[in-house]
């Protein structure tokens, strides 16, 4: 299993959806790190596990961008089933991501 | 009061009290009977015994629902202050940090989950509490909707409207406020 830690690897400050919007955006974190790792996950057979917990919270907008690229991209039942989302701290999110991952977008 | 005046007051009381004893003395109902009377004195215990239980009872509950009532609300205090801060943050600057909005929802969402559940656990109608949650995402995703750079949002072009969604989300709050008074 491929782990991403958002606090770890990427930030303890996640900003919002678009590269324009600032640093550390939604967008953002889909190209450099998500995108990525779940194509290397998808190369090993194995699930990509992301651990959202840690950071100072997250904009619902920078959830939506990194999860609904990704389940446009690579198909939102392919996505979903290879995904293994972490969330103790706000269970909440697991359902953003979900919608995030299912949600077609124009 | 003067020392003396206070003698004569306490002596006019003493000699009503007497009076009132002596009175109330010559009724039948105050002489003591010192015959045992076996049923009505085990029904005047059985009595007794059900009123103590039927109070102790009463005030049982009252103290778990005191105790319940106490609990939640302070939760909903702690979470309408913490809303009333951020508001007033909002409202006075021109801008917010995507950060600050984002610490606050992850505070907020996660509290007002807790409330609602203990809520459920308590059978009550948690509709307006649903609707407090709807409420403060939709106001979360109206301020990202707003221009945004280097992770500022700003807030100038929109005051009205967001002060309008602020007066809602109160709204909404003393709705969930009533709720717990009913618990």
């Amino acid at each position: 299993m491929r782990t991403i830690n958002i606090a770890q690897q990427f930030t303890l400050t996640p900003g919002a959806r678009y590269y324009t919007d600032g640093p550390k955006s939604g967008q953002e974190f889909y190209d450099v790190l998500l995108k990525k790792s779940f194509i290397q996950s998808l190369e090993e057979g194995v699930k990509l596990k992301v651990i959202l917990d840690g950071t100072d919270g997250y904009a619902s907008s920078f959830l939506n961008e990194a999860f609904s690229l990704l389940g446009n991209e690579f198909g939102d039942d392919k996505v979903w089933n290879n995904l293994i989302i972490i969330s103790e701290e706000v269970p909440k999110y697991i359902d953003k991501v979900k919608k995030s991952v299912y949600e077609k977008r124009k | 009061m003067k020392k003396g005046n206070k003698l004569w007051f306490n002596v006019i009381w003493f000699l009503a009290g007497s009076f009132t004893c002596y009175i109330t003395l010559q009724y039948t109902f105050f002489e003591i009977d010192a015959k045992l009377n076996i049923p009505e004195t085990l029904i005047s215990i059985g009595t007794a015994i059900i009123g103590l239980y039927i109070a102790n009872t009463i005030q049982k509950r009252l103290t778990k629902n005191q105790n319940q009532y106490t609990y939640v609300e302070g939760k909903l205090d702690a979470i309408w202050a913490g809303f009333n801060n951020f508001s007033q943050g909002v409202l006075y600057n021109d801008s917010i940090e995507v950060n600050v909005l984002s610490k606050y929802s992850k505070e907020a969402i996660h509290s007002i989950g807790f409330v609602k559940s203990i809520l459920i656990s308590y059978e009550l109608n948690v509709t307006c509490v649903s609707e407090l949650e709807t409420e403060l995402e939709s106001f979360e995703a109206y301020l990202l909707s707003l221009p945004i750079s280097a992770n500022i949002i700003s807030t100038i072009q929109s005051k009205s409207d967001v002060e309008g969604k602020i007066v809602s989300l109160n709204q909404c709050f003393a709705k969930v406020l009533k709720l717990i008074h009913n618990i």
